[in-house]
């Protein structure tokens, strides 16, 4: 009986495990085209203390609505060069989010200052991954990245801090 | 356990004192950095800079037949209205490659000081208010420009036809006919010259425009490979940096004093960062107008032109993909801070490129860091600076640094 129930849940197993594959198989990436949008924040200078900024690189957004991961290359952010992100956005019950329209600015709190060029959204990629070119940075020190999330739960924000050595 | 716990206590001891011993005896007191310094101290230094990233834009840019010919272009006088004026006019290799005037001379005068082509391979932008995105671009500004070279593409393409048929054709193919052309010719010359350029078939103004790009195309080339050497200031690091070696190249206490200022309370390092001492962008410090000119926007009218420009990286002049073309794509395009904003300069060489400014508004390094404490106002849009308070010791401390950072400038041999 129990070599019985065992064989069986292999059997499940192996076939679940097959389907998926297959699943993942046939389903590549799909790109999605996303529409652009432009957010532009005034970067008043602004001091935050230091231990008051959390930057832990995945969040909830400031409604709640979305968890959102930001993923430089290689997780660490060159300087003044160009290059992209890759955005992590899922929904509350961890779904991911594939549609949305996504905002993102940046600057430097403390010095007044925006980045020092416009990034964008430019592809949905699969799986809530959304890519982000454009991406730079002048200089060390505290930036913050300035994210509008609105897709199926609705419109959400987030600030992301980063500390740049 | 105990005993090896012991061993483990002594042996720190005993390395934390060898280390200290190591520091007294090898470093200046003034020559101690913390680690977050030294890395930024690295960041700096020419080492850091590697070679220049490529320039798709150009597929000529490595080429060594390319860097040939546009070296003998570069010192070219025939390409110019009156045959007197050649980029070395303005561009001088004795000099910085620049004039060391207020306003650059050509058959007039510009509106602007000439601004080096040393290390400028590493810049995403050029000019004062990088209305160009590329080396090849840059260098066809200076020669349709009235006040310039004063010239026009067909009599450059007549210049190349004449002078350098055979190295040209060698790289980019046959010539086109140019005998029964008009002798000057160009979208942006005078009236005369304009009509005579409209008067021409589509076919023959996109077969001389080649021509003209490939002229900047072959001088730009040449400028790739001209670069700074170590200044006092990299053997510094160098020896700070590598704890084997001692410290020779010694800077004195007041040039590290002004290297801390530099990295502190100066903020010079906000804007004036990596390897070339510059971010390449564009900033409004408070530098008014010279008497009597017009008023400069700088980048906010800069960044129009490069997105318009026939010979931008999206053109069908450049040789890149559009993916290559990332910081034209994603360029800023508009806002309150790029009224008057100027491209920051590297401070490489600063002490031999006097005057100061992008229209040579101030004659000595004295009088930048006199208007960098007191932080006027700008005449237009908002300045990014705010006094510095910092006392007459310490200004003279920071030009002190200035002047460590002066080193060789390194000119490609052209076969």
């Amino acid at each position: 009986m129990r070599s019985r129930s065992i064989a069986s849940l292999a059997t499940f197993a192996t076939t679940s495990c097959v389907i998926a594959l297959c699943i993942a198989a046939t389903d590549a990436p799909r790109r999605v085209p996303v529409v652009p949008c432009t957010i532009q924040e005034s970067w008043n200078r602004e001091v935050v203390a230091e231990n008051s900024r959390n930057y832990a690189p995945s969040r909830l957004t400031d409604g709640g609505k979305y968890r959102v991961t930001i993923r430089p290359p290689d997780d660490r952010v060159p300087m003044r060069t160009l290059h992209s992100w890759i955005l992590h956005v899922e929904d509350m019950k961890g779904v991911a989010v594939d549609s949305a329209t996504i905002c993102i600015d940046g600057g430097m709190p403390e010095h007044g200052h925006g980045l020092p060029t416009r990034p964008a959204v430019t592809e949905a990629l699969h799986n809530g991954d959304f890519r982000v070119d454009g991406m730079k940075f002048s200089m060390s020190g505290w930036w913050v990245v300035k994210l509008t999330i609105d897709g199926p739960p609705g419109p959400d924000s987030i600030r992301f801090n980063l500390k740049l050595p | 356990m105990r005993s090896g716990r012991m061993s483990a206590i002594v042996f720190a001891a005993t390395a934390a004192l060898v280390v200290t011993g190591f520091v007294r005896t090898t470093a200046h007191s003034s020559d101690v950095w913390s680690g977050e310094d030294l890395g930024t101290l690295r960041s700096l230094s020419i080492r850091a800079a590697g070679p220049p990233p490529p320039d798709p834009s150009n597929r000529f840019a490595e080429d060594p037949r390319a860097v040939a010919l546009g070296k003998r272009l570069f010192f070219d006088t025939r390409l110019s209205s009156n045959g007197k004026v050649a980029c070395a006019t303005c561009h001088l290799p004795a000099r910085e490659f620049q004039d060391g005037l207020p306003l650059g001379r050509g058959v007039g005068v510009t509106g602007r000081r000439t601004m080096t082509i040393v290390g400028t391979a590493y810049s995403p932008w050029f000019f004062w208010d990088g209305r160009m995105d590329s080396q090849w671009s840059q260098a066809l500004g200076p020669l349709e420009s009235a006040v310039e070279h004063g010239g026009t593409r067909t009599l450059y393409a007549s210049v190349v036809a004449q002078g350098y048929r055979r190295e040209y054709e060698q790289l980019f193919g046959a010539l086109p006919s140019l005998a029964s052309l008009p002798r000057s010719a160009g979208p942006n010359g005078n009236a005369a010259e304009r009509e005579s350029w409209a008067a021409l078939s589509d076919t023959i103004r996109d077969s001389v425009t080649r021509v003209f790009v490939n002229i900047g195309k072959s001088i730009a080339a040449f400028e790739r490979g001209i670069t700074y050497g170590p200044s006092r200031f990299d053997k510094y690091v160098a020896t700070l940096t590598n704890a084997t070696k001692p410290a020779a190249a010694r800077l004195s206490s007041d040039e590290v004093a002004g290297l801390r200022l530099f990295l502190g309370r100066g903020q010079c390092i906000r804007c004036h960062t990596g390897p070339m001492l510059t971010d390449n962008l564009f900033h409004n410090v408070g530098v008014a107008d010279r008497v009597g000119a017009n008023p400069d926007s700088g980048r906010a009218t800069g960044v129009r032109q490069v997105i318009a420009g026939e010979f931008n990286c999206l053109g069908r002049f450049s040789d890149a993909k559009k993916s290559e073309c990332g910081e034209l794509t994603f360029v800023v395009k508009d806002g309150a801070e790029l009224v008057q904003a100027f491209r920051t300069p590297s401070l490489r060489n600063i002490a031999r490129r006097s005057p100061y400014g992008h229209a040579g508004q101030f004659a000595t390094l004295a009088r930048v860091l006199d208007h960098y404490n007191r932080a006027p106002s700008a005449s237009a849009g908002h300045s990014e600076l705010e006094p510095l308070h910092l006392t007459p010791t310490q200004l003279r401390q920071l030009e002190a640094f200035l002047r460590t950072l002066d080193g060789p400038v390194i000119v490609p041999a052209a076969r």
